[in-house]
């Protein structure tokens, strides 16, 4: 796993961990039950603070994405990838919702929204 | 004992100088820092936490212990210091500096403080007098890390250290916090190293406390805005921390929220909080 | 304080060590003070305190003080290893006088009047001891340089030009003869009869350094560094 911390990006330091962890997690890269490096090491070894560290791991199990075993350390938690789908499905209807509206209200047609998502579409490719 | 240094209502009475109501806690297994211009009153309360001066009120303790009681003493066993000025006397050579803290320290391991000498390539021949001003820093740093302390306090520990030496010592200190039990309280001027490796940042401006936050909190509650005029007077007063009048903007810290369109804004550092804070409000 | 005693020897040793060939003469001197003028002797006290004060100096210097609290020591630990370093370093170097006189008395016993040496042994140890007695304590109450200051004071202003002005002052008054009759008294001390009261003086400058030590150790538990 590598984690890499910019300090210009104007992300905070702990969200950046944060997405990456779970980057790794949902691209498969981290196992279920693997285990990941205890916070205070992590901490050490990217020469943070350890709360920042703390707080993204905190928030990573709250969203489910690994669980602790108090002594032993931290674990990739099993995902349910068909719940993820289900999420990432939600999240892209509303923002499509949000583009739909801001179209409607400058008179952009169907057709263009599509065109346009189309080209998007090529670019990512 | 979660904390590793608790300091209440501290306070110090000198002619022309007073230190109040100063309260902080380290807890264990973490790094402070402790910032604030020459004589706003840093090096006075390490003196007060080791009891060198005498507090005018409040309390401090130590590993647990109040630093006024007869157990003190034990209590430095476990206490690692480096002071502004490296102490030792200038004919002494380091076999000497290790005869001399072998007797002083009842946990002091030679092998260690061998092992420091060699990895900062310190001349095991040259009496102290000859070693330049990193050397001497770094033979205090080999005492303070060969008598197995838990509380390492370093005051002004990296000034006059080029960026290389001071990067070495910086890793060092954070293998020294890898151990949770491990704590360091550590003053500086120089901001960027504590903006590495602190986490917790205490500022202290004309004997008073300005704010001991979470270093990552304390990032997050500002924004350094750069503007005109008249965007300036968009903001209210409860916001502006402090500003700075140039001769085409005005540059000034404000708290974290929203920011009128064409003001461009970004993430303060710790310096900048510093500076802006020592400045009139509006 | 085992500590810091053993410190004082370290910084001392290390620092201080052409003097110790010095120190060696000034056992010499000493063995030999038979021949030699007794106003000339004095020197040797001097000389202790000296050796002592350049080790404060060592310290001064370092910023050693500050340093030090920060030891687990404390400040009697200080106090008892500076006394304790003190004495021992008395103590040595008349051990050495006694080693160097001891052959010079069994092969050239005309060369040491044993007596003499005994007499001006105590001396070696108990002006330095008297000085430091009455000096230490200032020392710790109000630092190295008001201390370095009495220090001076007492030991040229008193030894040096008090005895001089002694000796220029008798000269012209009938107590010369009165002077130099205890002086002579002094030197020619008979060893056996006049044993009684040097070790009632021994022991007295013991017991004044000893209450030194305890009123520096109590001035000292209060000074603010």
């Amino acid at each position: 796993m590598n984690i890499f911390i910019r300090n210009t990006s104007g992300e905070p330091i702990y969200e950046q961990i944060y997405n990456q962890i779970k980057a790794a997690i949902v691209s498969g890269e981290l196992k279920t039950d693997e285990a990941i490096p205890s916070i205070r090491s992590l901490a050490k070894d990217l020469r943070i603070s350890v709360i920042t560290t703390k707080r993204a791991y905190e928030e990573l199990e709250r969203d489910g994405f690994i669980y602790t075993v108090p002594g032993r350390g931290c674990f990739v938690a099993k995902q349910n990838i068909a719940m993820r789908r289900e999420e990432s499905l939600q999240k892209i209807e509303e923002h499509l919702k949000i583009a739909y509206e801001l179209a409607k209200g400058c008179n952009v047609s169907k057709g263009e929204l599509v065109k346009m998502f189309e080209l998007m579409g090529e670019e990512w490719c | 004992m979660n904390n590793a240094i608790e300091i209440i209502n501290l306070s110090k009475q000198y002619e022309g100088f007073t230190l109040s109501n100063i309260s902080l806690d380290l807890p264990k297994g973490c790094v402070m820092g402790l910032i604030g211009e020459n004589g706003a009153g840093k090096s006075t309360i390490i003196k007060l936490i080791f009891n060198s001066i005498k507090r005018s009120g409040g309390s401090i303790e130590v590993l647990g212990c109040d630093n006024m009681d007869k157990d003190f003493e034990k209590i430095k066993e476990d206490i690692g210091v480096v002071l502004d000025e490296p102490c030792f006397p200038e004919c002494v050579k380091l076999k000497d500096i290790n005869a001399m803290m072998k007797n002083i320290y009842k946990n002091w391991s030679s092998e260690q403080f061998w092992s420091y000498c060699d990895r900062f390539a310190l001349p095991g021949n040259k009496r102290f007098k000859s070693f330049s001003k990193g050397m001497k820093m770094k033979a205090s740093i080999a005492v303070a890390m060969s008598h197995g302390a838990r509380l390492l306090v370093l005051d002004e520990a990296t000034s006059g250290l080029d960026p290389i030496i001071r990067d070495e010592i910086l890793d060092i200190f954070n293998e020294f916090t890898r151990d949770e039990e491990h704590s360091i309280l550590v003053s500086s001027h120089i901001i960027s190293d504590l903006e590495k490796i602190c986490d917790y940042i205490a500022f202290i401006h004309k004997g008073r406390l300005k704010f001991c936050e979470e270093k990552d909190v304390l990032l997050e509650k500002y924004l350094l805005i750069h503007c005109s005029e008249e965007d300036f007077k968009k903001f209210t007063r409860s916001r502006i921390i402090g500003y700075k009048r140039g001769k085409y903007e005005i540059e000034a810290l404000v708290t974290n929220g929203t920011v009128p369109a064409g003001v461009v804004s970004e993430r303060p550092g710790i310096e900048e909080i510093m500076l802006f804070m020592t400045k009139e409000s509006v | 304080m085992k500590g810091i005693f053993l410190k004082n020897w370290v910084v001392l040793l290390s620092g201080l060590r052409f003097n110790l060939v010095v120190f060696t003469a000034g056992g010499l001197l000493i063995a030999v003070a038979g021949q030699a003028d007794l106003y000339g002797v004095l020197i040797c006290p001097v000389f202790l305190c000296s050796m002592v004060i350049g080790m404060l100096e060592y310290n001064e210097r370092s910023k050693w003080e500050l340093y030090s609290d920060t030891l687990p020591v404390g400040r009697k630990g200080t106090v008892q290893g500076l006394y304790l370093f003190s004495l021992s370093y008395f103590a040595a170097f008349c051990v050495l006088a006694v080693l160097l006189c001891a052959p010079l008395r069994i092969f050239m016993p005309e060369l040491v009047n044993t007596a003499r040496f005994v007499f001006l042994l105590i001396i070696t140890l108990s002006a330095p001891m008297l000085i430091f007695s009455l000096t230490l304590p200032v020392f710790f109450k109000f630092g190295y340089k008001v201390f370095r200051v009495v220090q001076i004071v007492i030991i040229f202003v008193l030894a040096g030009v008090g005895g001089g002005f002694i000796g220029v002052f008798m000269s012209e008054q009938d107590e010369y003869t009165v002077a130099t009759d205890v002086l002579s008294r002094l030197i020619n001390i008979d060893f056996y009869a006049d044993l009684p009261w040097l070790i009632a003086v021994v022991v007295g400058v013991i017991a004044v350094y000893f209450v030194s030590m305890l009123l520096s150790s109590k001035l000292y538990k209060t000074v603010e560094l």
